[in-house]
């Protein structure tokens, strides 16, 4: 009698017709009008910091892969979005040779070293973020870039909406960004300095229509990341400001609803999208730190196995099984 | 003269019964500790709750100032709450700085009971009870023995000493009450004994001159911090025995990596002004 083998391996275990390298590319491609929109405000150094993070990323998995003997999973299109959202969480000014550093610390020792895709525990685009920060804290906080716009030629720096409010008070801040009603309209277009990704609340949500569009996500995460953010922001005062500003689109779309280091169950997926959205309030008013979506999401990350087990789902005693 | 708090990073309000009007130099600002370096007040306004005064420098809420009336003489001290104070310490040591994500302290015992995730639970309870314990029994010696006598330099010993003392009357009580728990635990409550945590609190309080319920806040918040890091450490390892770990990282090493990243998160929290 031949031995029997039983493949055990954390969850989930359903299969879909949508294979996940499909996923990986639809979502790549449905954040490319953000990123693109980045290059033209920007300038075009937000190419080649887009290609370092990717290179970067590629490098640590094939490395990885090579070491472990194990057959190349460059072409499923994991490590070339890990790279992608990583660049989508910087700041463009950045020296070109950071974004690559970041996500090959990041897909070696938040993905690789726990086996590779679908067995990470840490989402790796913002374990290579915090790495990024942790290391070189002035470039990533000090090289900001105002938008193209007419009247300013070419790259000037600017302290994000957000830092402002950090630095300065509300007031002072506020006075200084010029905010009125038609600030919030440039802020939900994307034109404020900022992170390439982020910027641009619009198109965010275009690339979170083909993500819902495809059922790749759906949109419990983020709505509840919304939700919380707003429960807190509405204590600040400004609840409208901080909705439009920093990475909570961004973040809430593209970061949070990662299947691997999210909860699989509705009633878990609330829970952690909403202290995502609460964490980040805190960050952001009584926290370190300008923005705190990066973190927040980590911190939930760490949650994730325990949700998983509080809300798994339970067959009715009826049937009789245990459980 | 009247009373005086803290509202934002940059305003104090003085309440005034009568509406007083002041001026930019009638008040003086410094902290209680340092009381020649005034701050520079760069506007003094009044309202109907009382006189606020704007000042350049930004002013910690937990902050201890004095605030003095050059015109009428008066000085008012301004000092927060105490539960405030006892909150502000209790997160602190759970979360902005977690002794083991961010001090690094208490690792043995982290990294060995925190492979199940029942084990961990019990742990942390276990540990939170003889942490609140020793660090009260600590403090009572400390404030009434050692500190009135001068013999400072017996602290370690002697709150090890108490430590033991506590550790072993849980090792019996778990024997005779949980035995199950008390086997899995194995050799991890008796190394309580020379947990850095547990010994680091009341050192820490003596150091700073805590009061009791300051010190009690620590124990607890200490305890509480632990038993958060065993338990989403030992969730989070669950999880990962059973992926495809690099053989070579099986098991203590990929906890290690594990750990780096908690406290990679964990760096979040930093700078939250409580």
């Amino acid at each position: 009698m031949g031995e029997r083998r039983l493949l055990l391996q954390p969850g989930p275990h359903l299969h879909d017709t949508l294979s996940t390298r499909e996923i990986m590319w639809w979502v790549s491609a449905s954040i490319a009008p953000a990123f693109l929109f980045s290059l033209w405000v920007f300038g075009l150094q937000v190419l080649w910091l887009i290609i370092s993070g990717i290179a970067g990323a590629l490098a640590g998995e094939y490395l990885v892969n090579k070491g472990r003997g194990q057959h190349p999973t460059l072409k499923d299109g994991s490590a070339v979005l890990t790279g992608l959202l990583l660049v989508g969480t910087l700041s463009p000014g950045l020296p070109l040779w950071m974004p690559a550093i970041g996500s090959f610390a990041g897909i070696i020792f938040a993905k690789m070293l726990f086996g590779g895709l679908g067995f990470n525990v840490f989402n790796p685009a913002l374990v290579g973020r915090a790495f990024l920060m942790a290391c070189f804290p002035l470039s990533m906080t000090t090289t900001w870039i105002a938008p193209r716009t007419a009247g300013i030629p070419d790259a000037v720096t600017q302290a994000t909406p957000l830092a402002l409010v950090k630095l300065q008070g509300i007031e002072h801040a506020f006075t200084t960004l010029g905010v009125n009603a038609s600030y919030y309209t440039k802020l939900f277009l994307g034109l404020r300095s900022g992170s390439i990704g982020e910027i641009s609340v619009l198109l965010i949500l275009l690339g979170a229509f083909v993500l819902v569009w495809k059922k790749i996500i759906k949109l419990t995460i983020p709505l509840s990341v919304i939700a919380g953010l707003l429960a807190v922001s509405f204590f600040s005062g400004i609840p409208l400001f901080h909705l439009l500003t920093g990475g909570l689109w961004f973040g809430a779309f593209y970061m949070a609803t990662d299947y691997v280091t999210a909860p699989l169950m509705p009633r878990g997926q609330i829970i952690f999208g909403f202290c995502i959205g609460v964490l980040t309030g805190v960050i952001r008013i009584y926290g370190g730190y300008p923005e705190g979506i990066c973190y927040a999401i980590l911190i939930l990350n760490t949650l994730t196995p325990a949700l998983n087990h509080w809300f798994r789902p339970v067959r009715p005693t009826w049937e009789g099984a245990p459980s | 003269m009247a009373k005086a708090h803290i509202i934002n990073l940059h305003q104090v309000l003085v309440e005034t019964p009568t509406a007083t009007t002041g001026e930019l130099s009638s008040f003086r600002l410094t902290t209680t500790a340092d009381p020649d370096i005034p701050f520079t007040i760069s506007k003094v306004e009044t309202s109907e709750k009382g006189i606020v005064i704007t000042t350049v420098e930004s002013l910690a809420s937990k902050g201890h100032y004095q605030l003095k009336n050059l015109a009428s003489g008066d000085v008012a001290t301004i000092a927060p709450s105490l539960v405030g104070v006892l909150i502000a310490i209790l997160l602190s040591a759970m979360l902005v700085q977690n002794f083991v994500f961010t001090r690094y302290l208490g690792l043995c015992v982290f990294f060995g009971v925190s492979r199940k995730r029942e084990t961990a639970i019990g742990m942390g309870v276990t540990f939170t009870i003889v942490g609140v314990l020793s660090g009260f029994l600590a403090w009572v010696i400390n404030q009434f023995v050692l500190h009135p006598l001068s013999l400072h330099f017996l602290q370690i010993i002697v709150f090890i000493g108490i430590i033991a003392f506590l550790v072993q009357i849980v090792d019996v009580v778990l024997k005779k009450t949980r035995a199950a728990l008390h086997r899995k635990f194995g050799i991890y409550v008796v190394l309580i004994t020379t947990n850095c945590i547990i010994l680091a609190v009341p050192l820490l309080n003596a150091m700073e001159g805590r009061g009791m319920w300051e010190s009690l806040a620590l124990s607890l918040g200490s305890g509480l911090g632990f038993a958060l890091a065993l338990f989403l450490m030992s969730s989070a390892r669950e999880r990962a025995d059973l992926s495809p770990v690099p053989t070579v990282f099986r098991g203590l090493p990929i906890a290690f990596i594990l750990a780096g990243l908690f406290a990679l998160s964990f760096l979040g929290f930093s700078g939250l002004g409580l």
